[in-house]
């Protein structure tokens, strides 16, 4: 973890009641970087970003930003961090006050947490509608008046309205049409490229996540079980959950769904009850009795690639030799490193279709 | 192709509005043989979910007009009485929703829920139906389907709801499964086992499957033939071969190359369709993608015909174009790794 | 389980003792209440002002006599100011007709309120829904007093139809016991059934357009059992919640007009001649009851709705 990231989690635990949503997880965001944490439904994502933002406080571990803790923060203090952290919705019609027209929604923050005061307020708020594409007519109109997409981009406005410095965007496109998630993507990419904003993307779809990040979080059950940049995800996943997403993902390629692959048995497990061990060993076709016994470190393999596996595919034996518990390992983990890749001629299940 | 088991020509529907009709199907025919699956593709809007919920007589007659023709066998169900139709409804003809939670009874148990189906069809005993709900579960590969026939809807996961509602789909034995988006809810592990289910049911049981969905990762996983549709037409209909490595329509490559994928390098920018779908209260006369076109030309004013115009027969498109200027004309064989054909 | 009764019987502990705390100080900050004047009467003298105070405890700081008076409702013995009577037998006494009265409306209210919301929703948009919903209107906008008034104004004194009001217990002439109670049904449910038809209507429209109805429909049930086994059935749960909370509070003596215009001596009445003549012992005694019936309806609404929704189970 540098000192120099701008949003920290550092052993972050939340529980309800017997649910382990977050279990040890510890992750450093760097300025103008985009970040994109990717899992499924139960994984935890939502639940760190609610502990990330201050809107939920975690059971146990530090959140920090800009290196202050902000579990300590006073009110007038939590209210500036508003000012410098935000998040868009998945849900933007939930969101949105359906009462207020779209330009009051996002002079409201803008005005809130500007110095300037309401000097040229006007104009301000009409150039950043237009710079998420809403012309000045659109900003005059009610949410419900517009198109999903167009909903999206107030949110994402409303966003932006502060000026802050960190944007969680929460599942901002998994609601909408391909085309107009197309859209949307190219405008957070040009977004991240005008404003040098920090962004923090959730899906769970990789492909939208991999359009825009430069690094990628995978988490599980509660868990991060991978990290690495985004070409290095994809070109050579380590942790098997990695690779069973990118196979399971459908490609729109009627000759790549010939291809033999990991189609994993049953649902992911049960947050209250976690399997012993490591929590993927049940559903994965690497499994062997350490993983059973004994939860994998995270370990880094160099060049900003972590993983928590017994047995990591996609590393060389120099970068095994290389490999270090990582720090932002969870506590409750062992701390041995594994001895050697993965090699799929180890193990016997591979490519068997799902049996549940 | 095999003898059709249904047959759906000049489908149109229109809804009752206060700002006068909406039509959401503008005259739409497919034909699915036994065995096969169809998938219908779109994005919301474009009339596909109202196509299906109109050869299922799902939609209410005070609010929706339905002309055309839906043949199931040699039964022509349009014109059919409500009885008739309800016979057929689950029977024979069986459909899937998206959202499995919202689309079973939440204060029913599930075995109930797959009884009752059994009941309406068939005479049947009580233990009897639950004996054909525990073997209906257990084809559907619910692991324990004694004790999940009992259970509530909200105490299963999400894939085992989804395969609860084929389950019940399942019944009574139908001819045709039309499946409404059956894994846009789902997580993307269990996605991929839903579709793996429905491709083997299709072959254990002869059964014609038609996909609806937006998603065209799992049409080109489990289809055997593609429509595409646009404000309620068929702008390209084709196998998945044609449709994704030769598409001809401007439409389907604006899809093509939205999305976002995994197995080709990044793009700096997708190339995203400008603009929205007409509403379908002021539906466009001629090609109803004109006014997004890039390619646009006077010709498109009229309504092209749907027809085959690559060369294979059975890939037709409504795009006047001719296929030269299209295979130039299209930006996104790079990225989504088109075969351009001689 | 337990734990959900032992919550509740400590929920209506504290209920109990803040209504009666309220009712208490409600009556002895309100002008005109001195109990001194109607006991001794108005024309006593200091001397025999000053015994009843001392008597009664008047003189006393308010804690001491509030304790006193719950000492008195604990072990019965709360009795009326002016007339020494014991209250707990007066209400005793009022239950009959309170309980034949309510149970009695409410099976009528239920019945019929659910059966024109069913109609309502059947024909929504229709002639038969707004020629009902006017009616539930009209019903609910009707006052209780008014209607009841008309009622023995036209049917038991310009036609001698049935007879003017008052109780006739059941087990000493059925008969009679019916006769005199079908008016004030008829009066009591006006109101309920107004209501119950509209909120039912609008919960089964709003069923209807759930997903599982759809899915019913695709499963190709009949219509009938649709609407019954899918949509009615989800319907109604927020109408018990409403039922359970109407009937505990028209049984802990809530029909007050209605039993007040009919003149049925039951509780409602009773309690409210004693806010009538400003006296507190049957006021704390009536609001209690009272409360104890609504707390008590209100778990048993909780319990219902989990076995109903089996998505709420009431925790153990």
């Amino acid at each position: 973890m540098t000192s120099a990231a701008l949003l920290e989690a550092v052993h972050l635990e939340h529980r309800y009641g017997a649910v382990r949503a977050l279990d040890d997880v510890s992750l450093a965001i760097a300025p103008g970087e985009t970040f994109g944490l990717v899992g499924e439904s139960g994984c935890g994502k939502s639940t760190l970003a609610r502990a990330l933002l201050g809107l939920l406080e975690p059971t146990a571990g530090t959140v920090r930003f800009d290196g202050r803790d902000i579990a300590g923060l006073g009110r007038r203090a939590r209210r500036a961090l508003c000012g410098e952290l935000q998040i868009v919705f998945q849900d933007h019609s939930g969101s949105l006050n359906p009462r207020r027209r779209v330009d009051r929604i996002v002079r409201d923050p803008m005005r809130r947490h500007d110095p300037n005061g309401s000097e040229g307020l006007e104009a301000r708020v009409a150039a950043l509608l237009e710079q998420v594409g809403l012309s000045a007519e659109q900003g005059a109109r009610f949410p419900h008046e517009l198109s999903a997409g167009q909903r999206q981009r107030v949110g994402i406005a409303r966003a932006l309205a502060p000026a802050p410095r960190l944007v969680i965007a929460d599942e901002p496109v998994s609601a909408l049409d391909v085309s107009v998630q197309a859209q949307i993507l190219n405008l957070l990419c040009d977004l991240r490229d005008e404003l040098g904003v920090t962004w923090l993307l959730i899906a769970h779809d990789l492909g939208v996540v991999r359009q825009v990040s430069d690094r990628i979080g995978v988490m599980y059950l509660g868990k991060l079980v991978e990290v690495a940049p985004t070409p290095a995800l994809f070109a050579r996943p380590v942790h098997p959950y990695t690779g069973a997403l990118l196979d399971a993902g459908p490609v729109p390629d009627p000759r790549a769904s010939r291809r033999a692959r990991i189609v994993l048995s049953g649902d992911p497990g049960d947050a209250a009850d976690p399997p012993p061990g490591c929590r993927f060993h049940p559903r994965c076709p690497r499994a062997s009795a350490l993983c059973a016994e004994s939860e994998p470190p995270l370990v880094s393999y160099g060049a900003g690639r972590l993983a928590a596996c017994h047995h990591p595919a996609g590393v060389t034996p120099e970068e095994l030799a290389g490999a270090r518990v990582a720090p932002a390992s969870p506590r409750s983990a062992g701390d041995a490193l594994p001895r050697a890749p993965y090699s799929s001629a180890d193990s016997g299940a591979s490519s068997s279709p799902s049996s549940s | 192709m095999a003898e059709p088991v249904l047959r759906v020509e000049d489908l149109e529907v229109a809804y009752a509005t206060a700002a006068g009709p909406a039509r959401a199907v503008r005259g739409v025919s497919f034909a699915v043989a036994p065995g096969e699956t169809l998938a219908i593709v779109g994005e919301s809007g474009c009339g596909k979910s109202s196509a299906a919920h109109a050869v299922m007589g799902l939609l209410d007659a005070r609010r929706a007009s339905v002309t055309g023709r839906v043949q199931l066998g040699a039964r022509e169900l349009l014109g059919a009485s409500h009885t008739e139709r309800r016979l057929v409804r689950g029977g024979e003809l069986a459909m899937v929703f998206q959202d499995p939670l919202t689309s079973l009874n939440p204060v029913q148990r599930v075995g109930t829920q797959i009884a009752e189906q059994l009941h309406a069809h068939r005479a049947i005993g009580r233990a009897a139906a639950r004996e054909r709900a525990v073997e209906l579960l257990g084809r559907v590969r619910i692991a324990a389907p004694a004790a999940t026939v009992d259970a509530h809807p909200h105490e299963l996961s999400g894939g085992m709801r989804q395969r609860v509602m084929i389950a019940m789909a399942l019944a009574n034995e139908p001819r045709v499964l039309i499946a409404d988006e059956p894994t846009t809810a789902l997580d993307v592990t269990i996605q991929a086992q839903i579709l793996d289910l429905l491709a083997g049911l299709r072959v254990e049981l002869g059964l014609a499957l038609i996909l609806i969905t937006h998603d065209l990762g799992v049409v080109a996983e489990i289809a055997d033939r593609v429509l595409v549709m646009y404000a309620g037409r068929i702008v390209e209909a084709g196998s998945p071969a044609e449709v994704f490595l030769d598409p001809q329509h401007p439409y389907t490559w604006g899809l093509l190359g939205a999305i976002p994928r995994v197995d080709r390098p990044v793009a700096p920018r997708l190339p995203a369709i400008a603009g929205l779908p007409p509403s379908p209260l002021a539906p466009p006369a001629g090609c109803p993608f004109q006014a997004r076109c890039p390619h646009a030309v006077a010709a498109c004013a009229e309504l092209p015909a749907l027809e085959a115009r690559a060369g294979a027969l059975g890939h037709a498109d409504r795009c006047v174009l001719s296929p030269t200027v299209k295979r130039a004309r299209r930006e996104v064989v790079g990225r989504i790794g088109l075969e351009v054909s001689a | 389980m337990r734990g959900f009764v032992a919550r509740r019987m400590a929920g209506m502990a504290l209920v109990l003792l803040a209504v009666s705390l309220t009712a208490f100080l409600v009556f002895n900050v309100i002008p005109g209440g001195d109990p001194t004047v109607r006991i001794a009467g108005r024309s006593a003298s200091e001397q025999t002002r000053a015994q009843v105070r001392e008597d009664f405890g008047f003189d006393r700081s308010y804690p001491v006599q509030y304790v006193r008076l719950m000492g008195q409702v604990l072990d019965g013995t709360l009795t009326s100011y002016p007339d020494r009577v014991n209250v707990r037998d007066e209400i005793v006494r009022g239950i009959p007709a309170t309980a034949s009265l309510v149970i009695g409306a409410a099976v009528i209210w239920v019945l019929f309120g659910v059966g024109f919301g069913v109609l309502s929703a059947r024909y929504a948009g229709r002639w038969p829904d707004r020629v009902v919903g006017a009616l539930a209107m009209v019903a609910i906008s009707l006052p209780v007093f008014w209607v009841g008034a008309m009622l023995l104004y036209y049917l038991t004194y310009r036609v001698e139809l049935f007879p003017p009001g008052g109780y006739v217990g059941l087990s000493e002439d059925p008969g009679g016991w019916l006769t005199h109670l079908l008016l004030p049904w008829f009066t009591l449910s006006l109101l309920f059934i107004g209501v119950y038809a509209r909120v039912l209507r609008t919960s089964m429209l709003d069923a209807e357009h759930e997903d599982y109805v759809r899915t019913a429909r695709a499963k190709g049930l009949s219509e009938r059992r649709v609407m019954t086994r899918h949509v009615l059935r989800n319907a109604l749960v927020p109408l018990v919640t409403l039922f359970g909370l109407d009937f505990g509070a028209a049984i802990g003596g809530g029909a007050i007009l209605t039993e007040a215009v009919f003149d049925l001596h039951g509780v409602g009445q009773y309690a409210a001649g004693a806010v009538d003549s400003l006296d507190l012992p049957p006021v704390i005694g009536t609001t209690l009851y009272a409360a104890f019936f609504i707390v008590l309806m209100s778990a048993l609404v909780d319990i219902v709705y989990g076995w109903l929704d089996p998505r709420v189970r009431v925790d153990g």
